[in-house]
């Protein structure tokens, strides 16, 4: 009631300030999580996130959860044939040929108390450039990321060098007819690519999501700033008690007086 | 009190919203058809329908934005309350909500009806 001309309405505007605040604080969030979507992208594999391997996958169950997880493993490299798995991938520009080798995972790390086969994607080599294959390591504790199977295909041993075979996909159940069961689903992907091949580049995100997530940060930054804009707007054309409206009294909407109050506290407000 | 002046809406701003308004009803009345296909039975339409309503949804996101901006024009122009804000700014939202605005803003800038009042 003792409002004077020209005192700035604390409550109103306190009401104002704090919907902004809630309504920018909602539409930033929104748009900073849709932007860490889009620019990240699929997950990136944490090294340092690393579990044991039967913490992520049991032999011979489906991969679902596991896929993507950074694992580590122990266990050795079997004397089995290695698959060179072709099919047509192209690496850097050239024409690639994944080495898959069967690791036995120790009966202890398997979480069934007994071993199992894993097939572990440990390079790659040109597909004119076979010879460089050699035997396995001797490394008994590997680390990478789960990688999911592909479809089945056919493999052969007919021209593949001495110690291998053909396949054309990364396919345990191919493997596995080469390979001492049970086998795991999945595929590890090392770290480290074994001596004298070359490693697997990290796995592409996906662009078509990222495009989408990306788009819809924008649209929610920019609804905050329209809202912070009219925020403003409102504070200033109706922040004091203007002349003709001494108590107060929210000015209803809608009304043409609105602009003329507006345009006078506007003059009020200024020096 | 002083009387309120007539506002100044110019011609392009009352054009560009109308516009604006028109393309961003319709865009929503398609993606809202477009929802129809979630109703049971329907999901045969999946497959050939869905990558299209999702390109419609991004387009009317970009639309609306646009939108947003000429309403925003007009509004200063015909300085008009925040209810009517608030109403412009669900036209984009609420389907068929844009066009009912869109007549009665017209209307009452008409230029004709102007000079009778």
């Amino acid at each position: 009631m003792s409002a004077r001309q020209g005192d700035v309405r604390w409550g109103p505007v306190s009401t104002v300030v704090a919907a902004l605040v809630v309504v920018l604080g909602v539409c930033g969030a929104l748009g900073a999580w849709q932007w860490s979507v889009g620019t990240h992208g699929g997950d990136p594999v944490e090294a340092a996130d690393a579990v044991p391997l039967a913490d992520a996958l049991a032999p011979a169950s489906p991969a679902e959860g596991g896929v993507g997880k950074a694992v580590t493993v122990s266990g050795a490299f079997t004397q089995a044939d290695a698959a060179l798995v072709g099919g047509g991938r192209v690496i850097a520009g050239v024409e690639a040929v994944l080495v898959v080798r069967p690791f036995t995972v120790a009966a202890d790390a398997t979480g069934t108390g007994e071993a199992a086969t894993l097939p572990v994607v440990v390079g790659w080599v040109p597909a004119d450039d076979l010879a460089r294959v050699g035997g396995p390591s001797g490394a008994t504790e590997l680390s990478g990321y789960l990688r999911g199977s592909e479809g089945a295909s056919v493999s052969t041993s007919e021209g593949a060098p001495d110690g291998t075979f053909l396949a054309d996909t990364l396919s345990p159940a191919v493997f596995a007819q080469h390979w001492d069961s049970p086998m795991y689903s999945a595929l590890l992907v090392t770290d480290t690519p074994e001596e004298g091949l070359q490693a697997i580049p990290a796995p592409e995100p996906e662009t078509e999501l990222n495009f989408r997530s990306i788009v819809y940060a924008f649209e929610w930054w920019l609804f905050a700033a329209f809202f912070l804009f009219v925020g403003v707007r409102w504070i200033r054309d109706n922040g004091r008690v203007a002349p003709d409206a001494a108590d107060g009294d929210e000015p209803a909407p809608d009304v043409p007086t609105d602009a003329a109050t507006a345009s006078a506290a506007v003059k009020e407000g200024s020096p | 009190m002083t009387p309120s002046p007539r506002p100044a809406v110019t011609p392009g701003a009352l054009t560009r919203y109308k516009v604006m308004a028109i393309v961003t009803g319709s865009l929503l009345i398609l993606v809202f058809l477009g929802m129809l296909r979630y109703l049971p039975g329907l999901d045969s339409l999946e497959e050939s329908l869905d990558p299209a309503m999702f390109l419609l949804a991004q387009i009317h996101g970009f639309v609306y934005m646009v939108y947003l901006v000429t309403v925003l024009q007009l509004w200063l122009q015909a300085k008009w309350g925040y209810g009517r804000l608030f109403t412009m700014f669900l036209g984009g939202i609420i389907p068929f909500l844009s066009f009912v605005i869109e007549r009665r803003i017209a209307d009452e800038l008409d230029p004709a009806k102007e000079a009778t009042s």
